[in-house]
């Protein structure tokens, strides 16, 4: 999802504008199309599983540096 | 000739005035039209957008506890044991987000997300911990909370 992606980068500089923007393209006319709808939930589920998984890399990057003793 | 540039005046006016008028008419009869309500979002759609913050806030997570282990205000062990809790948090997040991308009914996708859910609770914590790591571990379980709430059966 192109818009999330660059929101994403532009977070840390603008904090909240992931969340305007989600809020703005949630209720995006266009989603009263059933395949509009399909699409915004495929790709929100797409950018999620990639948020995810880099948070799984980054929580398992700092355990091996960081082991329990 | 008088007379006739009399007549030519008042023409004028007349024509004028009807087409002031008919100008000011068509402005009347063509009125704002009326704002069209925004749709609902879909079920689908809106577990879809609380999934994307559950994410979205499960990173912020993972990074302040670092920060906060780094400036020597929560052990080690503590911020271990809250990783482990936001990777399983990650995890679940991961699976909701395969379902709701499935072709499936939403009846379906509902009772699968649900029941993915009832397996998560909030990590026990060894002793007091820095308020800022409860505060991410409340705010996490209150977004997988609302979701819950999205598919109750």
């Amino acid at each position: 999802m192109e818009w999330l992606t660059i929101a994403m980068q532009l977070e840390p500089a603008i904090p909240g504008i992931v969340a305007s923007l989600k809020a703005l393209f949630g209720r995006h006319p266009a989603l009263a199309d059933p395949a509009a709808q399909q699409a915004f939930v495929a790709n929100l589920a797409k950018a999620a599983i990639s948020t995810d998984d880099a948070t799984l890399a980054i929580i398992a990057a700092d355990q091996a540096a960081h082991p329990t003793k | 000739m008088g007379r006739l540039a009399d007549g030519f005046c008042t023409k004028s006016r007349v024509l004028s005035a009807v087409l002031l008028l008919s100008l000011y008419g068509c402005g009347a009869s063509n009125p704002t039209p009326p704002a069209v309500p925004t749709p609902p979002n879909s079920p689908q759609s809106t577990v879809a957008l609380t999934v994307n913050t559950v994410a979205d806030t499960d990173q912020a997570a993972v990074k302040t506890v670092i920060a906060l282990r780094d400036q020597g205000k929560l052990s080690q062990a503590n911020t271990t044991t809250i990783e482990n809790w936001l990777a399983f948090v990650a995890t679940t997040d991961k699976q909701i987000a395969a379902i709701l991308a499935k072709p499936e009914p939403w009846a379906a996708q509902k009772v699968e997300i649900y029941t993915l859910l009832a397996t998560v609770t909030a990590p026990t914590i060894a002793g007091t911990i820095d308020p800022a790591a409860q505060v991410i571990i409340t705010q996490i379980m209150t977004l997988l909370n609302t979701i819950k709430t999205q598919v109750v059966p």
